[in-house]
């Protein structure tokens, strides 16, 4: 029997928001998807919402930013200035803490970061293990290496920072 | 019991909370035993904290004045009832939300429960109400944007979920968008609008109270062929999905059809569709994040309507509403406004 939908969203929603967030670095974008998400689990009616959930937000934040990154190169393209990967201007200027985050968390390879974004959202590692594929035994050697990594990075950015600043 | 060191792996997993019972008795064990561990696991336990701080220095800002957003808990006065928490049988449940009903009306809430669907919807079950109560809630204050909405976090604190296996509550965003219709009927340019929004809420409340039969006093039953002359036109309604009820809904001044149709067993959407005023129709093309005109600028008069394809989703005091032609389409359900947006976009006419 399918899994109860308004369980799902009252317990979920913001969990979903807030993993979301970390990928598309828009609040409201994030809020927008993850109503999309929860509209179309009202259509499909999976029968583990949870995690089809989170599935389906990350595909939806990939195939933005791969849409975002596309405009992003046609403009470039139609200026004459190379084409080059983000960061944006943002991240490449940060002043805010939460800048500094995403750029730490950009430092991670994207399974590290993503099964951390995971578990912040409040998946377990059944969850985890379940959408990454990971073992669950994995889970935890992944997120430890993913913590410390999100840390030094963090670390030595504020550093590097003060030193540019002199 | 000799346990080798603990790894990284296992020491994490030990400090969420996720190795079993079994397993993490075997941790504290060792951990007991081992002071080289011991100093480990606090600096991971360490590690944990700063990650989880910085992951929340990264969190998305909450935006109380999105609909969607959770809504702040002093935003709701819920009655002095708990009858919320607790599960009854639906027979039960009938009888209590017909008292309720009463209850909030003379309680002096803005929520009118149309108690006569415990009947009709007895084979709901009781999620529709946790779907549709926090619906309620997103709607009482007097809010710009009022659709409803469901909300994540405090349901517990909201408004009173009448427990019937949720036939009072699916009604209940329902009766309040028919308050909100009458509004905006007010606006439209027929010289009966006003007569309407006065009259009708009356009749709503007084049917509310007693009503037996399956609808509310005011809509009717109709067949499609029926709904197609009262329209001029075939009636629109979302593919692939059951429509669970057509009725005629008496208004003065409009023929209003509405159209219900259940996503699924906690999920009933309105379509609520009516004939516009042929020569004068509001039109504002609204891009879906709410580039919203003043509808005082953009009454506009139409000679002849667009063609049949053209529509235009338009957002009227938070209520998404679709024009095609010369038909006006609301759409209501306990879902978020984008998503009901969206739902509105994908409506077509019926063909037998």
């Amino acid at each position: 029997m399918p899994e109860d939908l308004a369980d799902v969203y009252r317990t979920t929603y913001r969990a979903l928001v807030r993993f979301l967030y970390r990928k598309v670095w828009d609040a409201e974008r994030a809020e927008d998807l993850a109503q999309e998400a929860f509209a179309r689990a009202l259509v499909h009616r999976p029968e583990n919402a949870r995690g089809w959930l989170f599935v389906v937000a990350a595909n939806m934040a990939r195939d933005e930013a791969r849409r975002a990154a596309r405009e992003r190169r046609h403009l470039t393209l139609l200026k004459g200035e190379p084409v080059s990967a983000p960061p944006s201007d943002e991240a490449v200027h940060a002043e805010s803490d939460r800048s500094r985050v995403r750029l730490a968390l950009e430092r991670l390879s994207p399974r590290d970061r993503e099964v951390l974004l995971l578990w912040d959202s409040g998946l377990s590692y059944e969850e985890i293990a379940a959408q990454t594929g990971l073992a669950h035994g994995a889970v935890g050697t992944t997120l430890a290496r993913a913590r410390r990594r999100l840390v030094e990075a963090f670390e030595a950015e504020t550093k590097d920072e003060h030193v540019a600043r002199g | 019991m000799n346990m080798s060191h603990v790894d990284d792996g296992t020491l994490h997993a030990y400090l969420d909370g996720e190795l079993s019972p079994a397993e993490a008795q075997g941790i504290d064990a060792h951990l007991a035993q081992c002071p080289g561990c011991r100093a480990r696991r606090d600096e991971e336990r360490a590690l944990i904290a700063r990650a989880d701080e910085l992951l929340a220095l990264a969190a998305p800002p909450l935006s109380p004045g999105r609909g969607a957003a959770p809504f702040q808990p002093g935003d709701l006065k819920p009655p002095a009832r708990l009858w919320w928490r607790v599960r009854l049988p639906l027979a039960w449940a009938a009888t209590v939300a017909l008292a309720l009903g009463t209850g909030w009306y003379l309680g002096g809430h803005a929520f009118l429960a149309r108690a006569p669907h415990v009947a009709a919807d007895a084979q709901l079950d009781s999620t529709a109400r946790e779907l549709a109560a926090p619906a309620l809630a997103a709607r009482a204050p007097q809010r710009s944007r009022a659709a409803p909405t469901p909300v994540p976090q405090h349901a517990d604190t909201a408004a009173p979920q009448p427990l019937a296996g949720a036939a009072v509550p699916a009604p209940l965003p329902l009766a309040i968008e028919r308050r909100a219709v009458r509004e905006s009927v007010v606006a439209a340019p027929t010289a009966g609008g006003r007569a309407a929004a006065v009259s009708v809420r009356p009749s709503l409340v007084a049917g509310n109270a007693k009503e037996a039969a399956p609808s509310p006093p005011e809509a009717v039953p109709i067949t499609l062929d029926s709904a197609r002359r009262l329209l001029g036109q075939d009636p629109v309604a979302l593919p692939g999905v059951p429509i669970r009820a057509l009725l005629h809904e008496r208004v003065i001044g409009a023929a209003v059809v509405v159209v219900e149709q259940a996503l699924d067993s906690t999920a009933v959407i309105t379509l609520r569709e009516r004939r516009g005023a042929p020569g004068l129709l509001v039109s504002d093309a609204v891009a879906p994040r709410g580039e919203r005109r003043d509808r005082r600028d953009s009454v506009v008069a139409r000679a002849a309507a667009p063609p049949p394809t053209a529509a235009q989703v338009v957002e009227e005091r938070g209520h998404p509403a679709l024009e095609r032609g010369d038909l006006r389409v609301e759409i209501s359900g306990p879902l978020p406004a984008d998503s009901l947006k969206r739902l509105l976009e994908r409506v077509r006419p019926v063909k037998p």
